[in-house]
């Protein structure tokens, strides 16, 4: 047998467990929010009983889509004295502040917070900021958006309502739209993928195993969770995928609410998404280094699930996709030959129309999804952006290394915005 | 004392001296009688265009078959050499050019005209016709006995010699009829000019034999193989045993040319596999090495390596394969050649494999100087593909995957019945040289494998059940099997996947439709 046919016997195994565990986790996804879809998500309190909320958004020269956001947070349907908005202004070099001064003066019964850094406190990231923000911050209830979202009326009171109904409930997150999604063909992937991959994959998580990943924006968390962990890891590039090991260590659980939902701005040129990428996948193989011991560790609960789940993606999956792409690569050269017999064409053809049923699935559950522009998409972006999803881990972990044996300083590289066409006129 | 015995020895060294002479000199005339003809064949400049089946390609290679050397020059080339050769073949079987008839003046060898005889009255030929065109005439030749072959062929201008001392054949022209092939002492005439049908070349094989015939006597009869063809150890080996019993019963000799393996001829399929080999090759039959299928261009050395496994592979097991069987085309490669000389007997496959060999390189073939017995296949001249001409040694390839049971043994049953001897590969000498370590001589009685001696009687054994072999497989080969018949599974879990994904998308389609479709339904109602 030539190394060429073990590498495939390798790479078929596990690109097949793969797709069966994500068959797996759509049918519970779907199942879960085919649930939610039938309610309104609300869980009735006592309107004196909605907690103080803490909203924490980091803006580094986010001038370009802030305004937005603050707008759409401050017109949250929750109490109005219940809730602050704490923009931390972290070492911007653009007209941040006076957008902030202005908004003030628009909204004075509204309690928003302008907290600015200079390079020496801030500027060194995400967590660092949040930090800032969590210190001033008087909510019970911490919440979190990003600059450039741009929340729905009603998802911060669905949050907190779903919050305080269970405390076992660390957090719990909404779902996020992309709000440009026809900028560009990337941001119209990145819109399913968001839907498919993200959404429906945390839907599945949370179904089977009660776990969901914060994913960064739209969010909520009891504030003495925050002060038990002592805040956010600095040295995390991807925060939100730290806190929730964390959290789950505590015993929380994480919830999905897919009807509290923001739209916010994706990278629309590939430069930009690229630098995002590698930065999530920095983030995510830190925490997947960090917490790999929890895997053997029984008390670490349902969370070792979500270990094995970062381990299989980043190691099992990453290496059996680029296997399976050099052999393929090879193939077509004429410098690989595989002798491995067995495996039909057809089977590979299935295994592309299960890829694209799967993506589907999650687009029907969808408004204005689900159609054939969509299909077509699809069939696209598994042969072109699924690929780009490797370059993107093996740029990660390249970069990982190297910051490692020269003990480089972590860097936390924004993502670029930029003026969508509403926002011209 | 010492006067006697120097007499002694000296007459004893001139004893040996002169029995040294003679048996020196035996081969030298035995070499002269059997020098074999060196051939020019000239042919019009139009032809050498051709290439093809019907020009000089097609000539060319019956005269290989028959193993004559031969230059093939184009009229205008030929003009000063004819001279020089003691056989001379004249294919004029171009319409629109005519080769010049004087250029034959004086010529007094061998001379084979083929096809138009018009204006060559000097070498004796009369045509009957004075319109030089190309007809289409009915031809009738006896290749044996009374039984009479008949074909429609097309013809230039045919003609004949008018006071032939032999004539063979009949055609039947607009203008009467004529002998197919007529002659007059070395000089000989064929109407035909087309070679592309089985019954052209036969008929030139047998005319082309019987012109260069040095002796008075009948020409030898050369015999002819049952090739069983293609055999590989996964075949019906029920089937194979029945007709191996039924060709050992009837003691019809016979060749099964065996494809070669490379890896796991351990394994019990194998044994079976040669446990009826070893049974064939202890009473008429014999086995031959069928060449690898070759994909990606001939390389000398990794053949050379694949034909040593192949074989060592069958003689591990006890099976001595005594010849190699080679694609045709294979004997103008000149990084082949040196290889193909390792084998004593050479069976040729697929004769019409190589039609675009420029018709020079059909004289330039190493392989012909090489002296292996090349065994040619046989023409087709009757339904069961053979064609019982005896002029060169001939294999009737029965390839069991692709007759039925009816087609093979209607075609054993005629090779059986047919005037021409068939000859087991035992009764002849056989060499098949692998490399310095690897080796097989047959001497006509004693066999000898790498040094060793070995049998090829049979005697029965039980071959290791597949369930008790050990396969030796490591944990990948496991995994391999488990994949390879996971396939199917696969394919139908992805199937009942893709089912129940269908499945849920209608469902949630109909959700969607009921929460917005539907409300938006009611509200256009209620506002009307």
């Amino acid at each position: 047998m030539s190394a060429a046919d073990v590498i495939s016997i390798y790479a078929i195994a596990a690109i097949w467990s793969m797709m069966v565990l994500n068959v797996i986790l759509s049918i519970g996804g779907y199942i879960y929010i085919y649930r939610c879809n039938k309610t309104d998500g609300h869980i009735p309190m006592d309107p004196e009983a909605y907690p103080m909320v803490s909203i924490l958004v980091p803006a580094h020269n986010e001038a370009l889509v802030l305004e937005r956001t603050v707008k759409a947070l401050l017109n949250f349907d929750y109490p109005e004295d219940k809730y602050e908005v704490i923009i931390i202004n972290d070492n911007s070099t653009d007209n941040t502040v006076e957008i902030m001064s202005q908004l003030a003066s628009v909204y004075p019964s509204k309690k928003l917070i302008c907290i600015s850094t200079d390079n020496v406190v801030g500027g060194t990231g995400k967590s660092n900021a949040l930090n800032i923000g969590f210190s001033v911050a008087k909510g019970s209830v911490i919440a979190i958006y990003d600059a450039d979202n741009t929340p729905e009326k009603g998802a911060l009171r669905l949050l907190v309502e779903n919050l305080m109904a269970d405390d076992k409930l660390g957090a719990v997150i909404g779902k996020f739209r992309t709000r440009n999604r026809n900028a560009s063909i990337l941001s119209r992937f990145v819109n399913i993928e968001t839907l498919s991959h993200q959404c429906m994959n945390q839907a599945g998580r949370f179904f089977f195993f009660k776990l969901c990943t914060i994913p960064g924006t739209n969010y909520v968390i009891r504030r003495s969770i925050i002060e038990q962990v002592g805040g956010w890891d600095v040295k995390a590039l991807s925060e939100d995928t730290e806190i929730s090991f964390r959290i789950y260590r505590m015993g929380y659980y994480i919830k999905l609410l897919p009807q509290a939902v923001t739209w916010e701005q994706e990278p629309h040129l590939l430069p930009i998404w690229f630098r995002q990428r590698v930065r999530w996948a920095k983030g995510n193989v830190y925490v997947m280094i960090k917490n790999f011991k929890y895997t053997f560790d029984r008390e670490a609960g349902p969370m070792r699930m979500d270990t094995v789940y970062y381990a299989l993606i980043y190691s099992i999956m990453l290496t059996s996709l680029v296997a399976s792409d050099i052999i393929f690569l090879g193939g077509m050269l004429g410098m690989i030959h595989v002798k491995l017999g067995g495996f039909s064409p057809a089977l590979w053809g299935m295994a592309i129309l299960v890829f694209v049923a799967n993506v589907m699935l999650t687009l029907s559950l969808e408004k204005n999804e689900f159609n054939i522009e969509s299909l077509g998409l699809v069939f696209l972006m598994l042969f072109t952006y699924a690929k780009l999803w490797v370059i993107v881990v093996v740029k990660a972990i390249w970069d990982s290394t190297m910051d490692a044996i020269f003990k480089r300083e972590v860097k936390w590289d924004k993502t670029v915005r930029y003026v969508e066409e509403g926002d011209k006129k | 004392m010492k006067y006697k015995g120097r007499t002694i020895i000296y007459r004893l060294i001139a004893a040996i001296v002169l029995l040294a002479s003679f048996f020196h000199a035996l081969p030298a005339v035995t070499e002269a009688a059997d020098k074999p003809a060196h051939i020019l064949v000239v042919y019009p400049e139009e032809a050498d265009h051709i290439n093809g089946d019907d020009g000089p390609a097609a000539l060319a290679r019956v005269i290989v078959s028959l193993g004559y050397e031969c230059d093939y020059l184009e009229a205008e080339n030929a003009r000063e050499h004819i001279s020089e050769y003691e056989q001379v073949i004249w294919c004029a079987t171009a319409e629109s050019e005519r080769l010049d008839p004087t250029m034959l003046n004086g010529y007094k060898g061998h001379l084979l005209v083929l096809g138009d005889a018009y204006g060559l009255e000097n070498v004796g030929l009369y045509c009957p016709s004075t319109t030089r065109k190309s007809i289409s005439g009915a031809a009738s030749y006896s290749f044996y006995d009374d039984i009479v072959f008949s074909s429609s062929v097309p013809l230039l201008h045919p003609g004949l010699f008018e006071d032939a001392d032999y004539t063979a054949g009949n055609l039947e022209t607009a203008n009467g009829p004529l002998p197919l092939v007529s002659a007059r002492g070395d000089r000989r005439y064929i109407a035909l000019c087309d070679y592309t049908s089985e019954f052209a070349k036969a008929v030139l094989m047998q005319e082309i034999s019987s012109w260069l015939w040095p002796y008075d006597s009948k020409m030898h009869v050369y015999t002819e193989y049952i090739v069983l063809d293609e055999v590989y150890p996964y075949t019906d080996l029920d089937r194979l045993t029945e007709v191996v019993e039924y060709l050992t019963d009837n003691h019809i000799s016979f060749v099964i040319s065996v494809m070669p393996i490379y890896q796991n001829s351990d394994y019990p399929a194998m044994q079976r596999f040669c446990e009826i080999l070893r049974f064939a090759q202890s009473s008429d039959g014999a086995v031959i090495l069928h060449a690898p299928i070759v994909q990606n261009g001939l390389d000398a050395e990794q053949l050379a390596q694949q034909l040593t496994i192949g074989t060592m592979s069958y003689i591990d097991n006890g099976v001595y394969p005594l010849a190699i069987e080679i694609p045709s085309e294979w004997i103008f490669s000149k990084d082949i050649t040196s290889l193909l000389g390792r084998y004593r007997t050479v069976f040729l496959a697929d004769m019409d494999a190589f039609p675009n060999h420029p018709v020079d390189s059909y004289s330039c073939s190493d392989f012909l100087k090489l002296g292996s017995q090349r065994i040619q296949p046989a023409l087709k001249l009757d339904d069961d593909g053979i064609s019982h001409l005896g002029r060169c040694s001939t294999a009737v390839y029965l390839n069991m995957a692709e007759l039925t049971d009816d087609e093979l043994y209607s075609a054993i049953n005629a090779a059986k019945n047919a005037p021409i001897p068939m000859q087991t590969l035992w009764t002849m000498d056989e060499v098949v040289y692998m490399n310095e370590d690897h080796y097989l001589n047959w001497n006509g009685s004693t066999l000898i494998v790498d040094g060793e001696q070995r049998f090829h009687t049979y005697t029965p054994s039980v071959p290791e059940s597949e369930t008790d072999h050990d396969y030796k497989r490591d944990s990948y080969y496991r995994i391999v099997a488990n994949l390879s018949n996971q396939n199917h599974f696969l394919i139908g879990l992805s199937i009942v996947v893709l089912l129940t994904f269908l499945l849920l998308i209608r469902r949630s389609r109909k959700q969607m439709h009921d929460r917005f479709l539907h409300k938006k339904t009611n509200k256009e109602v209620k506002d009307v």
